[in-house]
């Protein structure tokens, strides 16, 4: 993961959606469809949070034991959220 | 009079009356299993603008499942769609009711996007095609020239400026060019006509406004009272009930929504003596017969004392809302939709004759006019 303390777009928000969220960035005009523990690591993403504290949040929240799982859900997530232009630096 | 629906159109109406009704729940399992063309199912809900809260209130009666992949398949995208739209929508309502407060108007905000921001609990739920702002009339000259300088254009496609501003209870429709999405946006500055009496006054719907948040941003809107009213006479002034069974579900819901704080005495009086019964009455009777909306049947009766609508009139008007509420044109291409709001618009404004029945009826059985509609039909 390139940033340490990874920070969303300002313009991009999140609207709930039923059991989904949505990430609409107005500048591109593009809707993203995110699941709801997407959605709460995009909430800790405000460039203070470090990597580690988004996985305690994590750990804490979802109940998560398996430490590896928890770094490669997380990377994923970022990822995906670097591809699809909603972070800063992305 | 009983009307026969095709099992679809049942199946329909069956699942958004499950909104407020049990029974209706269970017709729905009962019918999901037997054959259904899901096909003509998405056409008849997305011409009524209705396709996302049916794929939702299926969704919410576990019922989805049964749709075939395919049109599963639609029914999502679609549902996605009208959530894309509306965001957007709301991006631009936030930016119009920014630039008017700092302007020093104040603004109420109507029908879909009030309806969508307090009473639909999910963003997908109500289409919207523009955003309706209500401003006082004396603020009118000043939110338009803060729209003119903004950047917004006017829409004149329809009818020129000077009509809206004679005529109309809103001006042109203004729309901004450098947005994504072309939205027409409506300043009113009452919530009927002027050229239809009674004249309105707008003080009380003034006076009752409240404010909401809605994701972060304060907006107001009308009491819930008013918004009933409102809801009634747009549907029963504009929109004649004939496929647009929208907004009697967004009586139903409303009304559902507000539940036991409703003050109805308060709508009772503004039906009994602005007078405005006939524009009442038939929303709420619609919305409760079809869509078993909880409106208190003493509060209909009461209303309905002041109807002036006749014994045979109604129940014509009572057969063609429930048996045309829901078309798609093309799988009824011979039937005048037209014409038959025409008749509901006569029934209710009470300037139904039977001079104008006939003539109808002449014109709906002479073969030309038949061959005609065939020939659009068949170009549709």
């Amino acid at each position: 993961m390139e940033n340490d303390r990874p920070q969303k777009k300002p313009n991009v928000h999140a609207r709930k959606l039923g059991d989904e969220w949505l990430l609409y960035d107005p500048e591109t005009q593009r809707l993203h469809i995110v699941n709801q523990t997407a959605e709460y690591v995009w909430r800790l993403c405000d460039g203070k949070n470090s990597l580690e504290k988004i996985k305690a949040e994590l750990r804490t929240r979802y109940d998560m034991a398996d430490e590896q799982q928890l770094h490669n859900d997380l990377t994923s997530i970022l990822n995906e959220f670097h591809q699809i232009g909603v972070l800063q630096g992305s | 009079m009983t009307v026969r629906h095709s099992h679809e159109k049942e199946f329909i109406i069956s699942c958004l009356e499950s909104l407020n009704c049990d029974r209706a729940r269970n017709k729905c399992n009962a019918m999901i299993s037997g054959s259904l063309d899901w096909l003509a199912i998405f056409r008849t809900v997305r011409h009524a603008k209705i396709a996302s809260l049916f794929f939702y209130q299926l969704q919410s009666l576990g019922l989805s499942g049964g749709i075939p992949p395919a049109i599963r398949c639609r029914f999502e995208r679609y549902y996605y769609k009208i959530a894309f739209q509306n965001i957007r929508i709301f991006d631009q309502l936030i930016k119009v009711t920014q630039l008017l407060a700092e302007a020093k108007v104040d603004v109420i905000v109507l029908k879909g996007a009030a309806l969508q921001a307090e009473v639909w609990p999910n963003l997908s739920l109500r289409e919207m095609a523009d955003i309706d702002l209500l401003v006082r009339s004396g603020d009118l000259n000043v939110a338009e020239r803060t729209l003119q300088k903004a950047g917004y254009l006017p829409m004149e496609y329809y009818r020129p400026a000077e009509y809206y501003r004679k005529y109309h209870h809103h001006l042109v429709p203004y729309f901004n060019p450098k947005a994504a999405y072309r939205l027409p946006i409506e300043i009113h500055h009452n919530i009927k006509q002027p050229t239809v009496p009674p004249m309105l006054d707008m003080y009380d719907f003034w006076e009752s406004s409240r404010s909401i948040t809605f994701n972060n941003s304060t907006l107001y809107v009308l009491s819930p009272e008013n918004l009933l009213v409102h809801l009634c006479m747009h549907v029963a002034f504009n929109k004649l009930f004939l496929s647009h069974i929208r907004y009697l579900i967004d009586i139903s819901h409303t009304v559902s929504h507000f539940a036991s704080t409703i003050q109805w005495d308060h709508i009772i009086k503004t039906a009994k003596t602005l007078p405005l019964a006939n524009y009442i009455y038939y929303p709420f009777y619609f919305s409760k017969i079809l869509f078993r909306a909880p409106i208190p049947q003493n509060v209909l009766n009461q209303i309905g004392t002041r109807v002036s609508v006749k014994f045979i009139s109604h129940h014509l008007l009572r057969y063609l809302v429930k048996r045309y509420s829901l078309i798609y044109f093309p799988e009824s291409p011979l039937i005048p939709v037209y014409k038959l709001k025409l008749v509901c618009r006569d029934i209710i404004t009470a300037a139904a004759t039977t001079e104008k029945f006939k003539t109808l009826w002449h014109e709906f059985c002479d073969p030309k006019q038949l061959g005609n509609r065939l020939s659009r039909a068949m170009h549709a």
